[in-house]
C-alpha cells in the first residue's frame, strides 16, 4: 500500500511540475523534432545505408527520434531530483517512510511517460510526411517499448544526478553519456556496413538494443520471438541493473 | 499519544573532525525539549541521526522500544520533522503539497482530503490553500511546513532551527501556533536552536558545544544555577580590575576582550555593592539577572557566536 501511494504521489508530483514548467517541454520536444526535420529532408538523397536501400531517410529516422525525445526528456526530468535536493523537498521524502524503491519507480515512470507522450505526439505530427504502415497493434507494442526504454534512461539519469550537486554539472557529464549512448545505438546508421571498433561499440552499447526492438515493433507486422528475444534479454538485464543500483544509492546515506 | 526518545552515547565523526562526542539525552514523552549550540556544535549531525538521515556510527538512540537503524521504518511513521529550509515544493499550491506529502505515509487521497481540509483551517491557511507555495512569505510557508510534518499524526516532533529566517512577530506567531498544537495532541517537541530567546521555549534544555553536551536541566534551573545576577564591567584596565575582583570570594570572574564580565551574584544588592566598590575605575557598566547567554558563556567559558545572522 505505501509503496502504492508514494509511487503513485510521486509520479503525479513529477508530471505536473514538467507540464508547469513550459520551457522544459520545449528543450525535450522541438529540439529532437527539428533535428528530425532538417536532418532527414537533407539526408533524402543521398541516405542509402545497407539492408535499409527501400526505406526513405525520414522513416528510418523515425524510431531513433522518438528515443531521442525520450531520452532528452529522461534527462529533463532528472534534473528534478537536483533541484528538489536544493530547495529541501527531498529531505523530507527522505525522512519520510516512502519506500526506497517507491522513489525510483515514481520518478523512472514519471520521466518515461512524460518522454513518451512527448513522441506519440511526435510521431501524430510526422505521419503524413512518412510512410508508416503499422497495424494498431504493433502501435500499442511500440507504446509499450517505448515506455520501458523511457524508464531505463530515467533511470540511467537518475543514477547520475543522485550525487550531483549542480544542474548545469549534471547536465554536462549526462550529455557526454547520452548523446554517444544515442549516437551509437543505430538510431543514425544500422550495424552492417560500418568500420569493425563502431560495431563494437554499437553491440556493447544498451539502448542498441532498445533500438532493434523499437524498430522491430513499428513495423508492418508483428515481430517474431526469436527477432525481439534477444535484444529483449539484454536490454531488461540492463533495467534491472539501473534500478538495483538507483535502489542502493538512494539507501545510502 | 507521545513517546519517550533515549539518546545513548551518541559520537559521531566526519572525515577531518568529531562532531558529536559520547551524546546523552533522555527526551520524556511529551515533553518540549530545545538543544542550545552555536553553528558547529554538532545540533545538526544529531538531528540528522535521530531523524534517520545519516547512519549511526556510535551509540544509539531509542524511540519508545525502536532502535534507530534497525527499525529507521518504523520510526520514520512515528516522527514529524520540520526542516530549517522548508520542505516543500515551491511549483506546487499548498494543498497539492500536503496531499503529495501524505502520500508518502501511506495515506490515500480520499483519506487525506479531510485532513488536509481540517489542519489548513487550524492553521489560518484555508485561503492561502491553491496558492503556490513559492509565493507566500517566510512565516506562512513554516506554517505549510509544520502542517507538513504533522499530517500524517507522529508522536514526535523534530524541528531543525524552525526560526530561521522569520522576522520577531513571525517567529512568536510559530511558536504560538507549536504550544497550542502540543497542548492539545501531547506530542514530544524536539527543536533545535541558536537563540537564546527560543531557547526559553523548551521545558528542559540540552546545551551543546563542540559536540559535547554539557548542560541538560530546566532553562530557569539553569540560571538559578549560575546565581541570580551578571555584571558586564568596562574599563580600559582589566587586569588590575580582576585583581581587585578576585580578593572577594564566590565570584565567577571572565575576562573578555573589552570588558569583564562577573556572574554569581546572589542579589542585586550584592552587585551594587560590587559597583561601589569599583565606581571610580570603571568607564561603564551593567547589571543584569543571569541570562542563557551568561550560563552559556559560564558553562564554557566561550562567546556565543552565530555565523548567519
Amino acid at each position: 500500500m505505501l509503496l502504492y501511494t508514494s509511487s503513485w504521489s510521486l509520479f503525479r508530483r513529477e508530471v505536473v511540475r514538467f507540464l508547469r514548467q513550459r520551457s522544459r517541454l520545449i528543450g525535450a520536444f522541438i529540439q529532437p523534432v527539428l533535428f528530425w526535420a532538417v536532418l532527414s529532408s537533407g539526408m533524402k538523397a543521398s541516405f542509402k545505408p545497407a539492408g535499409y536501400e527501400s526505406v526513405s531517410a525520414l522513416d528510418y529516422f523515425m524510431p531513433g527520434f522518438m528515443i531521442m525525445i525520450v531520452l532528452f526528456t529522461a534527462i529533463f526530468s532528472t534534473f528534478s531530483i537536483i533541484e528538489d535536493r536544493k530547495d529541501g523537498f527531498l529531505q523530507g521524502l527522505l525522512v519520510s517512510p516512502a519506500p526506497r524503491l517507491s522513489i525510483v519507480i515514481g520518478k523512472l515512470a514519471a520521466g518515461s511517460f512524460l518522454g513518451v507522450l512527448q513522441a506519440l505526439v511526435f510521431f501524430l505530427i510526422s505521419l503524413p510526411f512518412t510512410e508508416q504502415s503499422m497495424s494498431f497493434i504493433n502501435f500499442v507494442f511500440s507504446i509499450v517499448i517505448l515506455l520501458w526504454i523511457g524508464f531505463t534512461l530515467t533511470g540511467l539519469g537518475f543514477l547520475f544526478a543522485w550525487k550531483m550537486e549542480s544542474t548545469q554539472g549534471f547536465h554536462s557529464v549526462i550529455m557526454l553519456v547520452m548523446l554517444p549512448m544515442w549516437f551509437f545505438s543505430g538510431a543514425f546508421f544500422p550495424v552492417t556496413g560500418i568500420p569493425t571498433w563502431m560495431q563494437m561499440c554499437m553491440k556493447l552499447n544498451p539502448l542498441t538494443y532498445g533500438m532493434d526492438m523499437i524498430r522491430l515493433t513499428m513495423a508492418k507486422e508483428l515481430p517474431k520471438i526469436e527477432q525481439i528475444g534477444t535484444p529483449a534479454i539484454f536490454f531488461a538485464i540492463f533495467t534491472l541493473l539501473i534500478v538495483f543500483f538507483s535502489v542502493k544509492i538512494t539507501k545510502r546515506n | 499519544m507521545s513517546i519517550t526518545i533515549q539518546i545513548d552515547q551518541i559520537s559521531y565523526s566526519y572525515k577531518d573532525h568529531q562532531a558529536l562526542n559520547g551524546v546523552s539525552i533522555e527526551i520524556p514523552a511529551g515533553s518540549i525539549v530545545g538543544v542550545l549550540g552555536p553553528n558547529g556544535s554538532g545540533k545538526s549531525t544529531l538531528f540528522k541521526l535521530i531523524t534517520t538521515s545519516l547512519n549511526m556510527q556510535k551509540g544509539t538512540a531509542k524511540y519508545g522500544e525502536y532502535i534507530v537503524g534497525k527499525d529507521s521504518a518504523e520510526i520514520r511513521k512515528k516522527i514529524g520533522v520540520v526542516f530549517q529550509s522548508p520542505a516543500l515544493d515551491g511549483h506546487l499550491s499548498v494543498k497539492e503539497n500536503l496531499l503529495y506529502h501524505g502520500q508518502f505515509y501511506g495515506l490515500t487521497r480520499v483519506q487525506l482530503k479531510t485532513r488536509v481540509d481540517e489542519l489548513l483551517q487550524d492553521f489560518n491557511l484555508a485561503d492561502r490553500s491553491n496558492d503556490t507555495v513559492k509565493t507566500l512569505s517566510g512565516g506562512l510557508k513554516r506554517r505549510v511546513e509544520l502542517c507538513r510534518a504533522i499530517l500524517h499524526n507522529p508522536e514526535v516532533l523534530i524541528l531543525d532551527e524552525p526560526s530561521t529566517g522569520l522576522d520577531p512577530n513571525a517567529r512568536l506567531d510559530f511558536w504560538d501556533t507549536l504550544e497550542k498544537l502540543q497542548i492539545k495532541t501531547g506530542l514530544t517537541i524536539l527543536f533545535s536552536t541558536h537563540w537564546f530567546e527560543e531557547a526559553e521555549m523548551a521545558s528542559h534544555l540540552a546545551i551543546l558545544s563542540h559536540g559535547k553536551l554539557i548542560a541538560y536541566e530546566e532553562p530557569s534551573k539553569l540560571r538559578e544555577q549560575l546565581g541570580g545576577y551578571t555584571l558586564e564591567l568596562h574599563t580600559e584596565h582589566t587586569q588590575t580590575l580582576i585583581k581587585e575582583l578576585t580578593k572577594s570570594d564566590n565570584l565567577n570572574i571572565t575576562p573578555k576582550e573589552k570588558f569583564v564580565q562577573v556572574s554569581g551574584i546572589k542579589t542585586k544588592q550584592d552587585g551594587m555593592a560590587i559597583l561601589n566598590n569599583l565606581n571610580d575605575q570603571l568607564d561603564g557598566f551593567s547589571l543584569s539577572p543571569a541570562s542563557l547567554k551568561d550560563v552559556y558563556l559560564n558553562l564554557t567559558g566561550e562567546e556565543f557566536v552565530m555565523e548567519d545572522n
